[in-house]
Order: C-alpha cells, then sequence, then structure tokens
C-alpha cells in the first residue's frame, strides 16, 4: 500500500516535471507575445502583457 | 520512498514559491490577466491579485516548514482546483484568453496544457495532504487498542 503510494507520487511528479518542459518548449517568445497581444511586429521590446492597440 | 516525499514537497514549494515570485514582479500584467478570467467578476481582479499572490507564496513556505504542511498542502489543492475550475470556464467561455500563470517562462495564453498540468499538480498536493495527515495522527497504544476492538 506504501509502495504503490510513493510510485503514485513518483508518476505524478515526473508528469508535472515532463509537462512543464513540453510547456516551456512550447513557449512563447517576447516577441510573439506581443505580436499576438498588441499586434506589434519584430522582436521590440515590450511590457507583457501589452495592451492591445486603441 | 522518502526520497520520492521530498522531491514532491521541495518541486511543490519551489513551484509556488516562484509562481507568487513571478506574478509579483508582474503584478499590473497579473491583475489584466486576472480581468480575462470568466470567473472573477469584472472589478474584483485588483483585489483578488494580492490575495493570491500572497496565498502562493505562504503556500511555497508552508510546504517547507513541518508544522505548516498539511494545511499548505490542503490549502495548495483548494488554489490549484480553483484554477483548474477558471481555466476551464475560460477554455469554454473565451477560449485564447491570458493565462497570467508564467509570465516570465511559458504560454502567454491558457491552454488545455495548463489545465492538464495543474491536475498533475493537484494530484501531487493531495498525496503531500494525505500523507502528512497520516503521519500526523497519533497511532493508538496496544491496549487501548485491544480495548475497542
Amino acid at each position: 500500500m506504501k509502495q504503490s503510494f510513493a510510485a503514485l507520487r513518483l508518476l505524478l511528479l515526473l508528469a508535472a516535471v515532463l509537462v512543464g518542459a513540453l510547456s516551456l518548449a512550447s513557449s512563447e517568445s517576447e516577441a510573439a507575445k506581443c505580436s499576438t497581444f498588441c499586434g506589434t511586429q519584430g522582436p521590440i521590446p515590450c511590457e507583457y502583457p501589452c495592451r492591445r492597440p486603441e | 520512498m522518502r526520497t520520492a516525499r521530498a522531491l514532491s514537497l521541495l518541486f511543490l514549494a519551489a513551484l509556488f514559491l516562484y509562481a507568487g515570485l513571478d506574478k509579483a514582479f508582474h503584478y499590473g500584467g497579473f491583475v489584466k490577466a486576472l480581468a480575462g478570467y470568466v470567473v472573477v467578476p469584472a472589478g474584483l481582479e485588483r483585489h483578488l491579485a494580492l490575495p493570491v499572490i500572497l496565498t502562493e507564496l505562504l503556500v511555497g513556505v508552508g510546504l517547507l516548514v513541518r508544522a505548516w504542511r498539511s494545511a499548505a498542502a490542503l490549502v495548495a489543492a483548494v488554489l490549484l482546483s480553483a484554477f483548474i475550475v477558471a481555466l476551464a470556464v475560460n477554455r469554454q467561455f473565451a477560449p485564447g484568453a491570458e493565462c497570467g500563470c508564467w509570465f516570465t517562462v511559458t504560454l502567454g495564453k491558457a491552454t488545455g496544457t495548463h489545465i492538464f498540468q495543474n491536475l498533475i499538480l493537484l494530484g501531487l498536493a493531495v498525496t503531500v495532504w494525505l500523507e502528512e495527515r497520516r503521519t500526523a495522527q497519533v497511532p493508538l497504544a496496544p491496549s487501548l487498542e485491544r480495548s475497542s476492538s
């Protein structure tokens, strides 16, 4: 019982690390974030989340 | 087994501390992201942001302190459940809204990955809470066990 509990915990931990890594790998760059939320192009410095154009 | 327990605790504590600090350093962005959540009534985001950040930081610290661990794990589970519901509702009614989860490292938009990630973390928090509860229970003395049976 104790061992299966520990195994479940280890499995959850590994899954969390894996999904976290996947999430990191598919993260948007600052430029992409600006492009998505502000409609700006190129790697310009911007504060995320940026304001959408009025 | 002890290693798995220690790793889980450290992982969860580091995650909550990082999430809290990340939101604190991007406070304006977090308030704006909260405003995009369907479950957050309009105007409440400004009052909700600080409690959420402080709770995350307290959970992170609490998981590292033995006396607070059980309560911290329970609060972590409640917090993660609330995040899951909020993200799921947004996915249904406001797809493509900002997540406000990891400003410095990961996705800007709320996706199914975030829900899946939170479900796993919820499972981890629940196992920590269950184990803490189990270890906190004082076993009955053998004489008491005999008399109660």
